[in-house]
């Protein structure tokens, strides 16, 4: 039986593309060069220190290490415009030519190394893939880092915008409409948490991931929950809800939502999380740190 | 506290420019043999190189009809399935919910998207169900080809994806979310990418020459390679063939510039020092270094220094290659080939040469294996990774 | 092209690249120890400058400048020895 090691949700931040204009975010981008950073690594990045504002406000002003401090976003479509924009620069027109400061924003890798060296952290750095679920995999690789005592902290980030080269259809559906997000989770070891007397937003409980070779997400999904809920049967399960990593803004920020309540007090008891695409699905559980433990 | 699981390799696949068969591959790389040369399907006359390592064999198309599969794709996939096929792997003796697939990668499926534009704007598929806006089809085209349910994803951790899959991978059999995983890498050529290196004049004219005093710059390479990882226990109780052990892993940022690595190898030494840690493996205990090595001014000077650094006097004997001089930069696919070659390194007590090398560069005052393929038992050996943006991921191995 | 449309160009262009207001820079600081330009910024500079004037310059040489005044010697030799534009 597979279980995640316990970790706690020390800080959220969520940055739209509509607030980088706004005082507040753009004080969090002071100073930076960002001329040839794409828009994910910018929202990213405030995104990264509003979370960590909050951590910090939670922490009674402990600060984490660079070297401590770890990064992994998941995404579909980071670069990706940055990539058709350096393609028809190089091969179209009269005077096709390529500007190297563009270059490096063209990789999906591109917003987790922004992060990394702008912060900085210089602790773990991946960049996962992995549809509609990926933001699961990056919090399961940060729970894992941190058990590993590979960092003290770990920044989970998620970022899908929708790339002007997509929007190509003339179609009109939810998904075109989707919101231009970036969604950063700070991860703390639940001991480590404790012990400088924070108060973490929630527990990161099991996750798990599933994968349908003949495209029955629901099947995979059904997995994924299933053994998401056989690893948290020392919850109490009374009043948990499920939250649908479908929705709106991504999985993380579905479940930066549930932790946001729980610490709310708006819902009480261990949150499902559930998220699932063509082929992958996910589950996980965020639940409040029994009374006895605070 | 539980004993943290072995990890072992119970299968190989390779589909490089040295070959698509593990032996070939082998021989063709103790032989030093560089298969970088003109590249054939991208326009160079605006670039300062005309030079690559493309995928010569042609891959198998998929056997259905429909949409062009990107040729990534494809050789992930049969990479993937030569490393199920060498291990053995089969619903008898594994179940196949319980067999994860995770493909490292630079640019997945984004390459595609390079035939998309250059068609006619009126025959375009839409972009929504295109292959290349959808880099997990790295990971799930085999999975779903090979029936295998378990965690799936694509790392895109740059250059260094290739050892983030094998490090994925390890996590996933050590936490015991997977009874086996199918880890590799896999890339394409692309002309974004061969622009993009052309930009900041890091292309090499001709050829690749890790650590020569006369580098110049890398060449773009391309292909896959995959393995089968399991826990020993489990590999041993099933009488697999073990190639060889994951003995440990460790992922950094360099958290310092974009495209130059720190001068002073920051993350490069702390990555390597704490791979060896986790494989319990002193500096006197490395018996092989598989370099980064892209042939970059940068990039090898940093990376000697950090050897140096981390073995110390040890680096006078350690030899060191570098398989980017024979395959070119393959992206995610490059710490994928390098390793199968330490893997086989192990296996046979042979380190390749590092092709083109000529000049010693005093800079780089490590122990290169030049000319002919060195024979030397080798038990432990290091592959270091180092992406752009500063992703490094190194990776320790161990003898069977 | 003269000396001091050279030297409106890199000052142009440099301002750009550092987000920085074009008339604060002093064409004798270090770019690097002063004005805090990494190697791809400088390269960026070169080939903007390259494109603009539509002409090759000593990338070596160009790595190897610590001041715009250098930079616009660089320049001026280049476009001097060029065919006349």
């Amino acid at each position: 039986m597979s279980r995640s090691p316990p970790s706690a949700i020390a800080g959220c931040g969520a940055v739209t593309a509509a607030e980088l204009e706004h005082p507040a975010v753009a004080e969090l981008l002071q100073g930076e060069r960002l001329r040839t950073v794409s828009l994910e690594s910018r929202l990213l990045l405030a995104a990264a220190r509003l979370a960590l504002r909050d951590a910090h406000s939670r922490t009674h002003g402990v600060e984490v290490d660079a070297d401590e401090l770890g990064v992994v976003v998941a995404t579909r479509h980071a670069g990706l415009q940055e990539y058709v924009d350096l393609y028809r620069s190089g091969t179209e027109g009269e005077r096709p030519r390529v500007r190297p400061g563009k270059g490096p924003q063209t990789g999906l890798t591109a917003p987790a190394a922004e992060v990394s060296i702008r912060l900085p952290a210089a602790g773990p750095n991946a960049t996962v893939c992995n549809g509609a679920v990926g933001g699961l995999d990056a919090l399961r690789y940060a729970a894992d880092r941190l058990a590993a005592g590979d960092a003290s902290a770990m920044l989970v980030c998620e970022v899908d915008l929708a790339p002007a080269v997509m929007r190509l259809s003339a179609a009109t559906d939810g998904e075109d409409a989707q919101e231009q997000r970036a969604t950063v989770v700070v991860l703390e070891r639940t001991d480590a948490a404790r012990g400088h007397g924070g108060t973490p937003r929630a527990l990161l409980g099991a996750i798990a991931t599933a994968f349908s070779p003949s495209g029955d997400a629901a099947e995979a999904e059904a997995r994924a929950v299933g053994e998401v809920l056989a690893s948290s049967t020392d919850l109490d399960a009374d009043g948990g809800s499920t939250w649908d990593g479908n929705g709106g803004g991504g999985t993380l920020a579905q479940l930066a939502d549930a932790a946001a309540s729980l610490a709310r007090g708006e819902v009480h008891g261990p949150q499902l999380l559930r998220a699932h695409d063509a082929g992958a699905a996910g589950a996980a559980v965020v639940h409040r740190e029994p009374e006895e433990a605070r | 506290m539980t004993a943290t699981p072995a990890i072992v390799v119970t299968g190989i696949g390779v589909r490089s420019p040295l070959g698509s068969d593990v032996d070939a591959f082998w021989q063709r790389a103790l032989d030093g043999t560089v298969a970088t040369g003109p590249l054939t399907r991208f326009d160079t006359a605006r670039l300062s190189s005309d030079r690559g390592g493309e995928f010569q064999h042609a891959p198998l198309e998929p056997p259905h009809g429909g949409a062009p599969v990107p040729l990534a794709v494809r050789l992930a996939d049969e990479a993937a399935a030569t490393a199920v096929h060498d291990a053995g792997l089969s619903p008898d003796c594994v179940a196949p919910e319980r067999v994860g697939v995770c493909i490292g990668t630079v640019m997945a499926t984004r390459p595609a998207v390079e035939g998309w534009l250059a068609s006619d704007p009126a025959a375009r598929e839409d972009p929504r169900d295109a292959a290349w806006a959808d880099p997990s089809q790295l990971s799930r085209v085999p999975a779903r080809r090979l029936g295998l349910g378990g965690p799936n994803c694509v790392v895109a951790t740059g250059c260094a994806a290739g050892n983030s899959a094998l490090a994925w991978g390890a996590d996933a059999l050590r936490a015991g979310r997977a009874d086996a995983m199918v880890v590799g890498g896999a890339d394409e050529i692309s002309q974004a990418m061969l622009m993009m290196f052309d930009s900041f004049g890091l292309l090499s004219p001709d050829a690749v020459r890790p650590f020569d005093r006369d580098r110049v710059g890398l060449l773009l390479g391309e292909g896959s390679a995959a393995f089968v990882l399991e826990r020993e226990a489990d590999a041993r109780a099933r009488g697999a063939h073990v190639h060889g052990r994951i003995l440990g892993y460790a992922n950094v940022a360099d958290a310092f510039h974009i495209t130059s690595p720190h001068p002073e190898a920051r993350g490069a030494i702390r990555a390597m020092q704490r791979a060896l840690a986790e494989a319990d493996v002193e500096a006197s205990g490395v018996d092989h270094v598989s370099a980064h090595g892209t042939g970059t001014p940068a990039n090898d000077e940093v990376e000697a220094r950090a050897i140096r650094e981390v073995l110390g006097s040890a680096a006078d004997d350690v030899p060191v290659t570098a398989l980017k001089s024979l395959v070119g930069h393959a992206q995610g696919a490059a710490s994928a080939f390098e390793a199968a070659a330490c893997l086989l390194a192990i296996r046979d007590g042979l380190v390749p040469p590092v092709g083109n090398y000529e000049t010693r560069d005093p800079e780089c005052d490590i122990d290169v294996v030049a000319g002919e393929a060195r024979a030397t038992p080798v038990s432990v050996a290091i592959s270091n990774a180092f992406g752009f943006g500063g992703n490094i991921e190194c990776v320790v191995f161990g003898a069977p | 092209m003269t000396r001091e449309e050279v030297v409106a160009l890199l000052r142009e262009l440099l301002g750009e690249i550092l987000e920085l207001d074009p008339q604060e820079l002093d064409f004798e600081q270090d770019l690097i120890d002063d004005l805090d330009t990494d190697s791809l910024q400088r390269l960026e500079l070169m080939t903007e400058v390259e494109h603009r004037l539509d002409v090759r310059l000593d990338a070596r040489a160009w790595r190897e400048a610590r001041t715009l005044t250098e930079l616009t010697e660089l320049t001026l030799r280049e476009l001097a020895e060029s065919p006349s534009r």
